[in-house]
Formats: structure tokens, sequence, C-alpha cells
């Protein structure tokens, strides 16, 4: 799953790599809000699951790790 | 809970008017140090917009007013009530009510007022009205939303100029229309034109350029938080049509159209996803017209359903959300509702 997360993530933005562990992607600037929508709608399209509003908060993006808790609290396992 | 039902009124028809000039995103050169236009597409949607720094926002919606009229054969004289809803007033007062009634040469016996909100505003402006004309003493009125979009930078290629004109009518035995409202006032700074009013009146530093999220943007122009907008967006719109479909007691599946406020494209996908309506359910005008604020659901029915819905009883769901933050979402059926050909100025 982090791979599929990771190639999401790159589609989205080619020009950044996601592969890495210590980087913020929203402090770095490597996601917009633009993205954010673009990212939410894929991932409710590619795990069938509906992200749930309250739960846009920049922390559950940050992150390739952080994605996967969001996915795994939507019963993606 | 904010819920709201009027009887005895329906939608007579409606109009649209945007200017002629049309923006393409692709020969847009600038908004941002980062911007690329083929991005800006994938993610918005958006191709085109309409947009003329030379229009105010009343000349839009009283041409589109003016073809409705005629469309509908109404007399001048019978109109009662006029509801207005822009946040980009032809001048900061007095009203551009006040001031459509005299340009449309409608009667000085009128019923004038006007409402700020802005992505919200359609489906707010017809319960004002529909309450005004549901008990029969007015019979006749006019909803006229839309703006100049003059409180963004004019380059931002989010932006789309529009007026529209609904026109109600008091009719006995009419189902009427039905409603869901919802504000959260602890989110304003989510989308906000700093200064102009008392809270941070002009001065000089009111003029000065700030970096907003990579955007150069002074403070009598507006700002969005984008991700506190988004989120919002994607929680409140499904939830406010589904409460009022279950205290209506509505059938989702029975409804023909979903008209959504035309934010941007994946949003508006999100919100249709967690709807479970099919695409063709949920027409678009956003590619073309960009987001036209408190326009966007009634430029949205002119553009896309004309020719489909006139003549058949019709089920419509609509949901407008955005600055306040604000929301409102709105059941009516529709016969024999005249729309009218897109004006074009």
């Amino acid at each position: 799953m982090k791979k599929q997360i990771i190639k999401i993530l790159t589609e989205l933005r080619p020009e950044f790599d996601f592969s890495q562990e210590s980087v913020d992607f929203i402090e770095e600037g490597m996601l917009d809000s633009f993205d954010m929508v673009n990212l939410v709608n894929e991932l409710d399209t590619t795990y069938c699951i509906s992200i749930d509003g309250v739960d846009i908060l920049p922390e559950n993006f940050s992150t390739v790790e952080a994605i996967l808790k969001l996915l795994e609290k939507n019963g993606v396992k | 809970m904010a819920f709201l039902e009027l009887k005895n009124v329906r939608i007579a028809g409606m109009s649209a008017c945007v200017p002629k000039s049309i923006e393409y995103t692709k020969d847009n050169p600038y908004i941002s140090a980062d911007y690329d236009f083929e991005d800006f597409i994938e993610k918005t949607g958006i191709h085109s917009r309409r947009k003329d720094e030379s229009l105010v926002t009343s000349d839009m919606w009283c041409a589109a007013a003016e073809k409705l009229i005629c469309d509908l054969g109404w007399d001048k004289k019978e109109i009662d009530v006029i509801i207005s809803c822009t946040q980009g007033p032809d001048y900061i007062a007095p009203c551009t009510a006040c001031i459509s009634q005299d340009r449309l040469g409608l009667s000085k016996e009128c019923y004038a007022a006007e409402i700020p909100l802005g992505c919200s505003g359609w489906v707010y402006g017809l319960s004002y009205i529909g309450s005004l004309l549901s008990t029969g003493c007015m019979k006749k009125g006019l909803l006229l939303v839309g703006d100049a979009r003059t409180v963004l930078p004019t380059s931002d290629p989010i932006v789309g100029f529009a007026g529209t004109a609904t026109a109600i009518e008091f009719q006995e035995g009419a189902e009427g229309f039905k409603f869901h409202f919802g504000t959260d006032g602890s989110g304003y700074e989510a989308i906000i034109i700093p200064d102009g009013g008392a809270r941070n009146r002009i001065s000089a530093k009111s003029l000065q350029m700030e970096d907003i999220n990579g955007r150069q943007l002074c403070r009598l122009q507006s700002r969005m938080n984008g991700m506190d907008v988004f989120s919002f967006a994607i929680t409140t719109a499904p939830k406010s049509m589904k409460k009022l479909a279950e205290h209506f007691k509505l059938n989702l599946e029975s409804i023909d159209y979903c008209v959504l406020h035309q934010a941007n494209m994946q949003i508006d996908e999100i919100i249709r996803n967690k709807m479970k309506f099919p695409k063709e359910k949920v027409p678009m005008c956003l590619p073309d017209f960009g987001n036209t604020s408190s326009a966007s659901i009634p430029l949205t029915i002119v553009s896309q359903l004309r020719g489909k819905v006139e003549n058949k009883y019709t089920k419509f769901l609509c949901c407008g959300f955005g600055i306040g933050l604000s929301w409102g979402s709105l059941a009516f059926d529709s016969e024999g509702m005249v729309l009218s050909d897109l004006v074009e100025i």
C-alpha cells in the first residue's frame, strides 16, 4: 500500500520525491490545497472509501505514514 | 434545526448573462511563481471563463432579467419584489437591488433588498423571496444574483463573471421549496477581504501587495485558506443535502438533477461521490465559466439543462456552500419552467 501511495503522490507532483521518510510534504510545500483535493479524490476512488472532511488536516497528509494511518482509519487494510 | 418549507410558490423561469469575452486558462500568462496552466486545468477543471472588467454586476443581471421577463411575457408592473445577492455590488452603497428596480423600469411599489452572501447566496435568496411571495400578498418577484468579480484579481483564472435572474411567482397549491441551512461563523477567516469594513478601515496599507500562498494580493482582495474551505465543502454539502432528504422524506434516487455550487471540479466530484449520484445527474458549467459564486447554480441550470427540463416534471436538489462559512440546500420540483437562452453582452 505504501508503494501505491507514493505512486499516487508522484503522479500528482512528479517533480518531488515522496519516498523520503523525514520530509513533511505540507511544510516543504510539496502539496498545496489543490493537490490535497486531488489526493483525497484519488484515495477515495482507489480504495473505495469516503474520507470525511473533518480529517482534511495537514497532519493527516504530511507523510506517507500519516496517509497510511488515515487509510487504516477508513477501513483500508 | 434550520429547515424551512415554503408552499404556494414556484420558479417560473431562469436566465443568465455572461460577458461575451472568453478568457482561456491556457492563455492566462501568470498568477503565481509556480503557475502551470495544464496543472491548473487538471486540478480545477476550469478551461475558460467569461470576463469583462468594464461590466458591473447589475449590467449582467439586468440583461438576464430583461430577457427572462420578455420570455415569460410578464408585465413589469406586476413585479412586486426584487431580492438580490452579490459580493460585487455596483457601489458600496446604495444596494444594487434598488438600482436594479430603476434600471429594469419596475414599479416604485416594489420591495427591494440585498443579501451580501457568496456561494450559498442563490439558495438563501430563494428562501427570502419565497417567504415574501408564499403568503400571496405579493405575487411575482425576481431573484437577481451574481458578481462582476471585483474582489479578486481579475487575472485569477478561477473566477468568472455572471449575473442571473430567477423569476418566482405565487401559485395556489404549488409544491414550493424545501430548505436546509447552516452557518459556521468561526470559519469567517477562511475566505475574507480583510480591509475596507469597520474592523480594518481602508488605509495606505490596504493597497500594499502581500504574498498569500504564492499569490500577490492586497488587503482589499479576497484571500482563501484552501485547506479549510476544502474540508468544509466536502463535509457540509453532503451532510446538508442528506439532512434535507431525511427531514422531508425525499427519495434521493428520484432526484433528476443535483446542482452544486461550481467550486472546483475535484471538490464537486468528491461531493457527488459522497451523494452517490451518477455523473449525468450532476451537471457542471465550471469548465466553461469558472467559479461564478452565487450565480453558479442558476448558471448551471440555464447553460447545461436548457432543452432538457422545461417540458417535463423535474426534481431538483441544489446545494450552495462557501464564504461565511455558509451553506444551504434546496429541493424543488419544476414543470413548465422557462429557461432563457444564455445572454452574452
